[in-house]
């Protein structure tokens, strides 16, 4: 393999050396006029998804972003994916066509990010004064992005103004943030740097029984660009981000720290060769880490555990023509992981670094094959290497190990070939049909055992037991525009196969730190359809989606061998968003959102051993929480502007019928009658006020 | 952990709420549930069966015309256990548990067999000593009825291997404390070993730590409980039975230490 290896980078070598020769064009190449980027998305909207050749693909509108109500007054990208069909919130991120929330590829600038919530999920990595554009894509990407099953979240960030200097920020009450670009070359460099801090915790220290928790966040966001000429471009963006949670009881007897930490770094040089010919080189970094601190008279432990990513990807756009459009390229990317270090009193730590190497090599053309059909179709080639150098083991069925893998180089590969298709068919000028398939490979894991964001969550990657998990798509679609492309309808319908899924067994110890031995793996199924009708134009703009899905899995061991509904199964889900601009300076927005409940797994009956009540249970995920539902309004004044200052007040009300919407439901003896057994639900915020002011300084 | 999670959850929000909700269940299947204990002073096979949620705690079936005997594997004799005293409780005067040897409790309810077995350990472990200081606390020193916390340490000794599992039973005057406490010192690394426990005490209460070592299976399956109580699992399970998966319950065969101290400064 390392011979296929080699020859691939030689070849790269070849091909870019070759390029640079060839760059003796004098043809400057094309370049938009200096337009706001805001801009430049409204008005590709219009007929972008008509003309789309790709299935499941979403591009969110900033502007619209950032008018929609939300929770504490943060515009939330990831939330405002979960408006759309297709896209639900998970346990700690989000589920996309019945996918489980590891299974999306999220790009920050092309460098992983591997934690897409901050704080259990009440807040996004991305702060949106950063973002430029996202691009959701729900399954079937092209075949330069590869590496998840479920989606590709692109998110790429804004380039600094290279023309003036800019300030914005805003204050809210319970977070702030602050951003600042500007050129340094006029024309030539320009730089972008944002912050954002919250302080919920501030309002935990008033209260007696809270005080000694800790809750705060921070991340950072910059960009440089620099334009060497016409022809070279170089680009570097970082991120960091830091969640802090410490919940001590008042007796300080229960502590429960975590700490955890993204880091992405992402370089990038882009070449234009001629008008038909580019090339981008990237360099990326990123490094996920989490502590956890426990201490209660129990278990006094510390969790450490990281997973970090250097990666380098060469890909050359080439357009012969009008008709095809080329994407070929390479992309290397080095693992090193820790899945769980543990620490603590009277117990040995075993440190057991892994490291992997994922390998692709692929090429795709958006081919316009006439003025009715577009055919995107692709092949991405991995091959995963399972590095030697740390310990591997084998187990047999009473878990116990039977052997220890420890030599150098290679300890195993995994070949795969994936095939990406997708048909665009245009029926009427106004009427498009679509149909895909696709493969996806995936080659790390999250494993999760809990109920929300959990401690023991930990990222695992191939191993000797560890398979690649595989998905096959297919998917059909059909939209249309109405009145002139105001009002666009689309629909669409997929199946989904996934292989080597990976779960806990029952009774699982999620601490263990052999974790491989409590793994089962098996089978997933999901499909659905989804529908979403959308205006985009007027003063009244929004749209209505909803989508009807069923995810399961089949695990060797686990419920008796027998399908189950995954955890992130809600069969139903409707969001309707509505904006509506009353004049030039105020506008209201509101969304209500319903969904089923979650597939949960409730006891059966009750017993008593040792004189405390125990649950019976019997199929895994064989019950559903309550629906869930709510409203959110919205609304935002501009204030008038000048030259140099621009500014706006924001009044958001989260569940304004202050809907009690369950997210945990517990069973225990009733204090006033311990014979009898009672249900409990957890509902997560009623009512939710918050106020923020955003500014600008031109 | 779903402790932290709602005192989180209450934080973030100001206004997290927790009500009384009715929800619809599975259907009932109901099992037998047989708790059977084995040591080298005295023996009990409990034999109920699961209910329905609804049903009251009072009202757990007992089964009294259970078939119920004790193997000793390592002498190959038998004994039977009758319920004289209590109508669910089947025990027996002639059997005496001895270390390192393997039990078989085999229970016939109509047609049906259950057996589970369990191996006292080789040599019985005693405890050394137990002390106990203050916990810290913020806030309120004592709750009511003048109880204060404290922090109990029970020490023992034995060899760095073989790993040892525990399960305690902590009485305050006489009275069981609730809860199950299991421990294991699989990776302590020195001979001399100890565990902590929480407890609310007022002076002059005697604590009675009641030490039982027990095998490895059924260690495990008391966390399983632990953790079928706390509902923290994404994806619970019943605990793993030494009996199989066909009756709910286990087998517990082990050796014993007792240590009482009395509580004196506080």
């Amino acid at each position: 393999m390392f011979l296929k290896l080699t020859f691939l980078l030689f070849t790269l070598f070849v091909f870019t050396a070759f390029s640079f020769a060839k760059d003796n064009d004098t043809i400057t190449a094309q370049h938009k006029p200096p337009v706001r980027e805001e801009e430049v998305i409204v008005t590709s909207q219009k007929t972008n998804r008509v003309n789309q050749s790709l299935m499941g693909v979403e591009k969110l509108n900033m502007k619209i972003v950032n008018k929609l109500p939300v929770v504490f007054g943060e515009r939330d990208i990831i939330k405002m994916l979960t408006l759309l069909p297709g896209v639900k919130t998970g346990t700690s991120g989000l589920s996309v066509r019945g996918g489980s929330v590891d299974q999306n590829l999220i790009l920050l600038d092309k460098a992983v990010i591997y934690n897409s919530d901050h704080l259990l999920g009440f807040f996004s990595t991305f702060n949106s004064d950063a973002v430029k554009d996202v691009t959701l894509y729900k399954g079937p990407a092209p075949a330069q992005y590869g590496g998840r099953l479920a989606s590709v979240i692109d998110v790429q960030t804004k380039n600094g103004n290279n023309e003036k200097f800019h300030v914005k920020g805003g204050l809210g009450l319970i977070s702030s943030r602050l951003s600042i670009e500007g050129q340094i070359q006029k024309g030539k460099s320009s730089f972008f740097i944002s912050g954002r801090r919250t302080y919920a915790d501030l309002f935990l220290k008033l209260s007696k029984e809270f005080k000694n928790n800790v809750l705060y966040f921070y991340d950072l966001n910059g960009k440089f660009n620099y334009k060497f000429s016409d022809k070279n471009e170089f680009f570097i963006s970082a991120y960091y981000g830091l969640d802090k949670l410490g919940l001590n009881d008042a007796l300080k007897t229960n502590n429960f720290g975590i700490k955890w930490r993204n880091i992405a770094l992402s370089a990038r040089f882009k070449h234009i060769f001629h008008q038909k010919l580019f090339s981008n080189t990237s360099f990326t970094y990123s490094n996920y880490n989490y502590k956890i601190n426990i201490e209660n008279p129990t278990l006094q432990i510390d969790i450490l555990s990281h997973i970090r990513d250097l990666s380098i990807r060469h890909e050359t756009e080439y357009m012969p023509n009008n008709q095809n459009h080329w994407h070929i390229g390479i992309h290397l990317t080095w693992h090193k992981n820790n899945p769980g270090q543990i620490t603590g009193h009277n117990i040995q730590s075993i440190k057991n670094l892994r490291n992997g190497i994922e390998t692709a090599i692929y090429a795709a053309n958006e081919w316009k094959l006439n003025n009715k059909i577009k055919i995107n179709y692709g092949l991405r080639l991995t091959d995963y290497l399972v590095l030697g150098g740390s310990n591997y083991y084998t187990f047999d069925t009473n878990k116990e190990i039977t052997d220890t893998i420890n030599r150098p180089g290679i300890i195993k590969h995994y070949f795969n070939i994936e095939p990406r298709i997708s048909v665009n068919y245009k029926l009427l000028p106004e009427a498009t049909f679509k149909f895909s398939y696709t493969r996806n490979t995936q080659h790390v894991h999250l494993l999760s055992n809990s109920i929300a964001t959990s401690p023991t969550d930990r990222w695992i990657m191939n191993s000797n037991i560890v398979r690649p998990e595989i998905s096959d798509q297919l998917s059909v679609g059909y939209t249309q525009n109405f009145w002139h492309g105001i009002i666009e309808l689309s629909i669409e319908a997929y199946y989904k196969w996934m292989k080597n899924q990976v779960d806990y067994a029952d009774s699982a110890n999620d601490k263990d730190l052999f974790i491989e031995r409590q793994l089962r793996f098996g089978r997933g199924r999901a499909y659905g359809i989804e529908f979403l009708l959308k205006k985009i134009y007027g003063k009244f703009t929004g749209w209505i989606a909803y989508t009807f899905s069923i995810t399961e899995r089949k695990i060797q061991g686990v419920n008796d061998n027998l399908w189950y509904f995954a955890r992130q199964n809600r069969p139903q889900d409707v969001t309707i968003v509505l904006l509506y601009e009353l004049s030039k300076r105020w506008n209201i927005s509101g969304l209500w959102t319903f969904k089923s409940g979650y597939s949960v797994t409730f006891p059966t009956g009750k017993y008593e051993i040792a004189g405390q009540t125990v649950w019976q249970y019997s199929h895994r995920n064989a019950n559903k929480m309550p629906d869930i539902h709510r409203l959110d309004l919205s609304l935002n004044y501009i204030t008038k502007a000048t030259k140099k200052f621009k500014s706006e007040i924001s009044i958001s009300i989260y569940n304004v019928y202050a809907r009690e919407n369950a997210s945990l439901i517990r069973f225990e003896q009733s204090k006033s009658n311990p014979n009898k057994t009672i249900a409990i639900q957890i509902a997560l915020g009623k009512i939710i006020p918050s106020l923020t002011w955003n500014f600008t300084l031109f | 952990m779903k402790k932290y999670l709602i005192l989180l959850y209450t934080g973030i929000c100001l206004a997290a709420c927790e009500k009384e909700i009715n929800i619809k269940l599975p259907p009932e299947q109901s099992k037998f549930v047989i708790e059977g204990w084995l040591n080298s002073d005295s023996n009990s096979v409990k034999i109920t069966r699961s209910v329905p949620l609804s049903v009251s705690n009072e009202n757990y079936p007992t089964i009294s015309d259970a078939r119920v005997s004790i193997t000793d594997k390592t002498l190959e004799k038998s004994y039977k256990l009758q319920a004289i005293q209590v109508k669910s409780i089947y025990n027996t005067n002639s059997l005496k548990g001895m270390n390192g040897h393997t039990y078989i409790l085999q229970v016939q309810i109509g047609n049906e067999h259950f057996n589970a077995q369990s191996t006292i350990p080789d040599k019985t472990i005693d405890i050394d000593s137990i002390t106990y200081r203050l916990s810290f606390t913020l806030g309120r020193d004592q709750n009511k009825n003048n109880e204060k916390p404290i922090r109990l340490t029970v020490y023992y000794h034995a060899p760095v291997t073989p790993a040892n599992y525990f399960q305690f039973i902590i009485r305050r005057n006489n009275k069981t404390e609730k809860g199950i406490f299991t421990r294991h010192d699989e990776n302590f690394t020195k001979e001399v070993k100890n565990f902590n426990f929480n407890l609310s005490v007022t002076a002059n209460d005697i604590i009675e730590v009641e030490m039982q070592n027990i095998d490895k299976k059924v260690y495990e399956y008391f966390t399983d409980v632990t953790n079928n109580i706390k509902q923290n699992s994404a994806a619970p399970t019943n605990p793993v039975s030494n009996f199989g998966n066909n009756v709910l319950g286990y087998f517990k065969a082990y050796s014993i230490s007792k240590k009482s101290i009395v509580i004196t400064n506080l």
